[in-house]
């Protein structure tokens, strides 16, 4: 007997199904589209579309599996907690602000600002944002050592690609 | 035999330098550290040591990632025994006896265990990786593209069962979208451009080491900084060197564990942490003391980590011998052995024996390098352990920005590693196994090119896919996996059995 207090990933489940089912829908009908390339000759066996058309529609075929099966979990426990993927209170918060920090350094920093800069902003950044905790005393030498480990950790990352192993930096 | 001995010695002397031992000892000590630290896995240490190691000679290069491989799936136990986190997905059965053991007082006792049993393991794995794989990839000469194709829907079919045990439905669908993700871009037989909507980008594919740092990288990043802090269950340690009666008194679940997880490694996509799992079920199934497993058992620690650690070797074999990888790391292991101009497969014996019999001795130094290092500096890895999240984290997402980069030299690369990173996240929060996800990007190749040769060697006639031997042995397998996991099928199958001794009985 399942517990009915425990979250549950059925209804996850069910519209992941759903959206996979149409991304393989999706998936097979471009794969039909894509040319035989017939007028070059070619063997119509050896088509492009051929094997992507057959994972899209295998696909489609597990999503509705998947959605069938959840739907009927649903049914059977429709008060059921869902599973929070991005966890609850603090958990979630944590998880948020690790997210926006990695994404803005990822996406928005690197290749657009000089590589040492985008990479000592981000680090100190998050070990500031994660590390201080504003009620303990010492946050100027907590600080200080941070501002040390940044500098080391660029240092030493920007020594290691660019002069050991001789890559442009973006 | 004479020149297989040849190819042995020259692969030996090929090591026997200051450059090899330098590299072993600080490659297999990294390798323990990533291992060790919650959030950094040995999938994620070879993807980014193969970036670091691109500009070396490719014996040494091999050679630091093989180290990396084994000290990293043997540094996770560290973790596993005094956080009660498993450093990698592989120690996670080390956690239910190894953590009640720290508990009691015992940690130094539980990692010396744990650093003898993975390096028998490894050993035993070794001596299979020696006597199957000249046999094996001599099998595979026989495999053409029929062979091929059915190989890449058994280890896609067997690899989303066996990760994902309670539900092959995630872990089939998760090899699935690993292989329409390695339909993006130019196909090889006809160079034309599938899914790439004009961007140039897209034209040239997903590179398989962006994938994997992203579903290993990034999605553990964020793991980590989600889950509250782990604590240390001690800082004391006692004895860390085992006696040899320790390790004596359980030689049985040693070999069983050590011939389980090389048999386990073998089968593709499958790795240490299935090895390392079924290792334990059969371990504790075979023991008269079962009362005591998840309460401190070292039995039940002995088999989690000789099974993991058997698995490294057991899935080189499919790598040296197919083309295939038998686990995560192995598939970096694989990817790395391309990009430094090894080219491993069924020719591999005729045209590198040498380099089969040079992976031999890497995974020995490896095996040495671990268990002196994890021996001796039990203590000062203890340190490690203190290292707070918010200053490793941050350090490990600059490596894996840069890592990607540093290959490709396209930041094209680094969007690819953050969008897998995040679907990575949310597929394993929803279970979705990641091992068969990597495998598929992996084999789509393998399986778009040799589905469509095949067809056009037997002009459309599949029934030939069906009557060749070793085909038909792989479709036979693979059917009776499916249907073995459907459980209405498997209802019927135990209603029959059931019937059949009340009909034999009746007059």
């Amino acid at each position: 007997m399942s517990d009915p207090d425990k979250p549950t990933l059925a209804r996850h489940d069910l519209w992941t199904g759903l959206a996979l089912a149409l991304l393989g829908l999706a998936t097979a009908e471009e794969s039909w589209r894509m040319p035989r390339l017939e007028e070059r000759g070619i063997d119509p066996w050896t088509a492009p579309g051929i094997v992507p058309g057959v994972l899209g529609a295998a696909l489609a075929v597990l999503g509705v599996v998947l959605a069938l099966r959840a739907a009927k979990e649903v049914r059977a426990a429709p008060a059921a907690r869902p599973v929070r993927i991005f966890g609850e209170g603090d958990a979630r918060r944590r998880f948020l602000v690790a997210l926006a920090l990695n994404l803005v350094y990822a996406c928005l920093l690197v290749g657009r600002i000089p590589y040492a800069a985008a990479t000592a902003v981000y680090v100190f950044a998050f070990m500031a944002v994660f590390g201080l905790e504003p009620r303990r005393p010492g946050v100027l030498a907590r600080l200080a050592v941070f501002g040390l480990v940044t500098a080391a950790a660029t240092a030493g990352v920007i020594y290691l690609f660019e002069t050991l192993f001789l890559v442009r930096l973006p | 035999m004479t020149s297989q001995l040849d190819h042995f010695l020259a692969a030996l002397a090929s090591f026997a330098s200051f450059a090899t031992l330098f590299n072993v000892l600080g490659a297999t000590f990294i390798g323990i550290v990533i291992g060790a630290l919650p959030g950094l896995t040995a999938t994620m240490g070879v993807a980014l040591f193969t970036t670091l190691t691109y500009t070396m000679e490719p014996n040494q290069a091999i050679l630091v990632l093989i180290c990396v491989y084994v000290g990293a799936i043997y540094g996770g136990s560290r973790s596993a025994i005094l956080l009660n986190i498993p450093g990698t997905p592989a120690n996670a059965a080390t956690t239910l006896d190894g953590f009640p053991l720290a508990q009691q007082g015992r940690a130094g006792f539980a990692m010396g265990i744990a650093t003898t049993s993975s390096a028998i393991g490894t050993l035993i794995g070794i001596v299979f990786l020696l006597l199957l794989a000249p046999p094996l990839a001599e099998l595979a000469l026989r495999f053409q593209s029929y062979e091929f194709f059915w190989l890449a829907v058994f280890g896609i079919v067997i690899a989303g069962l066996m990760c994902a045990a309670d539900d092959p439905l995630k872990g089939w669908i998760a090899g699935i979208l690993g292989l329409l993700a390695a339909m993006v871009g130019q196909e090889t037989i006809h160079a034309y451009e599938r899914f790439s909507y004009g961007v140039t980008d897209l034209a040239g594919g997903f590179n398989l080491i962006p994938v994997l740092v992203g579903v290993f990288g990034l999605a553990e990043v964020l793991t980590v900084m989600r889950d509250p802090p782990a604590v240390l269950a001690t800082t004391k340690l006692d004895r860390v060197v085992p006696r040899l009666s320790d390790i004596t008194r359980y030689w049985r679940t040693i070999i069983r564990s050590g011939l389980i997880g090389t048999g386990i490694g073998i089968i593709p996509g499958v790795g240490e942490d299935i090895g390392a799992w079924v290792s334990y079920a059969a371990a504790r199934r075979a023991s008269k003391e079962a009362h005591l497993f998840g309460k401190g058992s070292v039995e039940g620690l002995t088999a989690a980590e000789t099974g993991n650690n058997a698995a490294i070797p057991g899935a080189i074999i499919p790598v040296l011998t197919l083309g295939i990888p038998g686990s995560a790391p192995a598939a970096v292991l694989l990817a790395a052995m391309f990009i430094h101009g090894v080219r491993p497969g069924p020719l591999i014996m005729q045209e590198a024996p040498e380099f089969v019999y040079g992976t031999v001795i890497m995974l020995v130094l490896a095996t040495l390098a671990m268990a002196f290092l994890g021996l001796a500096l039990a203590r000062p890895l203890l340190y490690v352990l203190r290292v707070p999240r918010h200053v490793m984290m941050p350090i490990v997402f600059v490596l894996c920005v840069i890592g990607p980069f540093a290959i490709s030299q396209r930041l094209f690369d680094v969007w690819v590693m953050v969008g897998f990173g995040l679907v990575g996240f949310v597929l394993r929060e929803m279970k979705y196994p990641m091992a068969p996800l990597v495998l598929g990007v992996i084999l789509g190749d393998i399986l778009d090119k040799n589905l469509r040769r095949a067809l056009t060697l037997a002009d459309g006639d599949v029934s030939i896919f069906f009557t060749r031997p070793i085909s038909a042995v792989l479709w036979g397998l693979t059917l009776l996996l499916i249907l073995g996991a459907v459980p209405q099928v498997r209802a019927l199958v135990a209603r029959a059995f059931r019937r059949r001794p009340r009909s034999a009985s009746a007059p």
